[in-house]
């Protein structure tokens, strides 16, 4: 007695068909599975014997096989209990019908037979879409995020029976649908507001350049000025996602398993901001079966890293690639994953290791050796990928207890997406979207100064020793500057102000 | 007599009656144990377990065959094809769940047939 039911797995992003064989032969009572399973699926014998025989249907005291076809790719996690389940109760003539073999069965089964969520739904409904399957049946909790995927029926169950009797025949299950343009039509709201914080106006104005051009930003205050604060309001002002944006940081979130079941599609930019004790496969991805790690997860948004000179030096190198390429590669020996890891990198330091170099107030206790080496675990190349600099000093008692609130970041975010849409239109045909992202011949051809704002940076060059890579990275910032002030040409207040983003360049600190 | 026992000779003639030759009944190691029926038909040797039980209540007599009871087994098939020098022969074993009446009478009889290997 034989049967087949179809099911998937995910690998990176990418979800491959995986075939559930079961037979069943006289002999005495075995259950195994084969098929390069996993400890989560070979426990799974367990589970599935238990919720059939506690849902009140027989389990065969037979010898059963379960084969996992492809069998040379290593399978993960309790997914494959549902189509394992559905399998036995065809093959023993439970499952009468043949319309299981139009689903594609996902599902973990607890020992009641009520199903549980399952991690990777999103990836594998869109992969059974372009495979032409008419449908998916699946753990209730997942209904909703497989249903973004249009033309795929979507029937969510929650117990082993209920999907029993589906196949049977016995009981209609309604398909759930999902009005994607509706849920796109609605205004995102963010519990936090650029207006909450009070002074810091020229780190806010730095935070705006950087959401306007994409540009990677490192905070440099004392503790308490408020880095982190000013960080977490960035996604605030960032543009909304694009419904194409928002599906793909959702299949990321969706492998990850930290969807919330309530949205199934995250609508909102991330903002991840790991602790600094967190490891290289923790930031970049990886494990035995690779998972995304932080700057995948802030794909699309931003990753915040706090006292960024205390994170590992190792981690911190790992983030170079992703910041050149916007994605980033897990080898294994068999295969390799890619992970799309786009963020903008929010970093926050203090001056010195004691946090009160340069401060108004108290005195710094650091020797200057000590705040060298300091400075020196974030290594030039990481330094070159960071476009903006800026100092968060701490606030005068006059600013605190100033009245005035700040500007909605919905007034700022206006203007970010009007700059936004003018780099758009620029590099329209190229492979990049915003100015952080220019290279240096198109540096060269989008960026024209006039006359005295090339005197200026010129001059600033020369005066403050400022070495080629900062020519650039000021180039480029005053282009976005430039854009914001809806110019073509970059004026001398743009490069002025660029120049200022500059400071750790301008040496002004040690 | 035992349940065991009475088990053992109602699955003996369950097996002649199938056409089987009876080779061997009780075949004994002194460390391991022993192999309840020895039999052939068309040149197959079989070893035979038979598990014998007044009632279900504690699952069929036949989900008592352990894993560690298929090992025993095969060990002591083995040592029964040295001494009887049928090496090369196709072996099988099988085993016989019985569930016997107050007075010894069978109510069930399943013949799982190449059970293990």
């Amino acid at each position: 007695m034989y049967a087949k039911v179809r099911s998937a797995a995910v690998y990176g992003l990418e979800s491959y068909q995986v075939e559930v064989e079961v037979d069943i032969s006289s002999g005495l009572p075995n259950f195994i599975i084969v098929g390069l399973p996993d400890t989560a699926i070979q426990e799974s014998r367990e589970r599935v014997r238990s919720s059939i025989i506690n849902s009140e249907l027989e389990f065969p005291l037979k010898r059963i096989v379960v084969n996992l076809a492809p069998a040379d790719i290593r399978k993960e996690g309790p997914s494959f209990d549902l189509p394992i389940a559905l399998g036995i109760l065809k093959a023993t003539g439970q499952i009468k019908t043949n319309l299981i073999k139009d689903y594609l069965i996902l599902g973990e089964l607890s020992l009641d037979g009520k199903l549980r969520k399952v991690d990777g739904t999103l990836p594998i409904s869109l992969q059974a879409k372009e495979k032409g399957v008419k449908g998916i049946v699946l753990p209730a909790q997942n209904a909703l995020e497989a249903a973004i995927v249009n033309g795929l029926e979507v029937k969510p169950v929650n117990h082993l029976r209920e999907a029993l009797e589906f196949f049977n025949g016995e009981k209609e299950i309604n398909s759930v649908q999902f009005n994607l343009e509706s849920i796109f039509s609605g205004n995102i709201q963010y519990e936090l507001d650029f207006s909450e914080v009070k002074g810091q106006e020229h780190v806010k104005r730095a935070l705006e350049v950087a959401a306007s051009g994409g540009h990677n930003v490192l905070m440099i205050g004392p503790p308490g000025s408020g880095k982190t604060m000013l960080a977490q309001r960035l996604p605030t002002i960032l543009p909304d996602l694009s419904l194409e944006e928002s599906i793909e940081v959702t299949k990321i979130y969706s492998v990850a398993g930290l969807l919330p079941h309530n949205s199934p599609l995250v609508m909102r930019r991330p903002f991840r901001s790991p602790h600094h004790t967190i490891s290289v496969a923790g930031l970049a991805g990886g494990g035995q079966y690779p998972r995304p790690g932080e700057i995948s997860l802030s794909h699309q948004g931003v990753l915040f890293l706090d006292e960024f000179p205390e994170f590992p030096k190792n981690a911190l190198q790992v983030l170079r690639q992703p910041l050149e390429d916007g994605k980033v590669t897990i080898s294994r020996v068999s295969t390799s994953i890619t992970y799309p890891a786009m963020f903008t990198l929010i970093g926050a330091m203090n001056p010195c290791p004691c946090g009160y170099f340069g401060d108004r107030l108290r005195e710094c206790l650091c020797s200057p050796s000590k705040i060298n080496q300091y400075r020196g675990k974030i290594s030039g190349p990481l330094m070159d990928r960071i476009d903006i600099h800026v100092e968060v000093p701490r606030l005068t008692k006059e600013e605190l207890t100033r009245a005035s609130e700040g500007e909605l970041s919905k007034e700022i975010k206006e203007r970010v997406e009007k700059a936004r849409r003018i780099q758009r239109e620029r590099f329209k045909g190229l492979k990049i979207t915003c100015n952080a992202q220019m290279k240096p011949k198109q540096i060269k051809n989008f960026c024209r100064l006039t006359l005295d704002a090339c005197n200026l940076l010129e001059k600033a060059i020369e005066e403050l020793r400022l070495s080629a890579r900062s020519y650039d990275k000021i180039l480029k910032v005053s282009r976005t500057i430039a854009d914001l002030d809806e110019k073509e040409v970059i004026e001398i207040g743009h490069i002025a102000e660029a120049i200022q983003y500059r400071s750790l360049d301008r040496n002004l600190w040690v | 007599m035992s349940i065991g026992r009475a088990g053992e000779k109602i699955a003996a003639q369950f097996l002649l009656s199938k056409g089987y030759k009876i080779l061997t009944q009780n075949f004994r190691h002194s460390k391991l144990g022993e192999i309840d029926i020895v039999a052939e038909k068309k040149g197959v040797l079989i070893f035979c377990e038979v598990k014998t039980r007044k009632d279900k209540k504690f699952g069929q007599p036949f989900e008592a065959v352990t894993l560690k009871k298929q090992k025993t087994i095969k060990k002591i098939a083995q040592i029964y094809l040295q001494k009887h020098g049928r090496r090369g022969k196709d072996i099988r074993f099988d085993v016989i769940s019985l569930i016997l009446s107050l007075d010894d009478n069978p109510e069930e009889l399943i013949h799982i047939e190449n059970a293990f290997s």
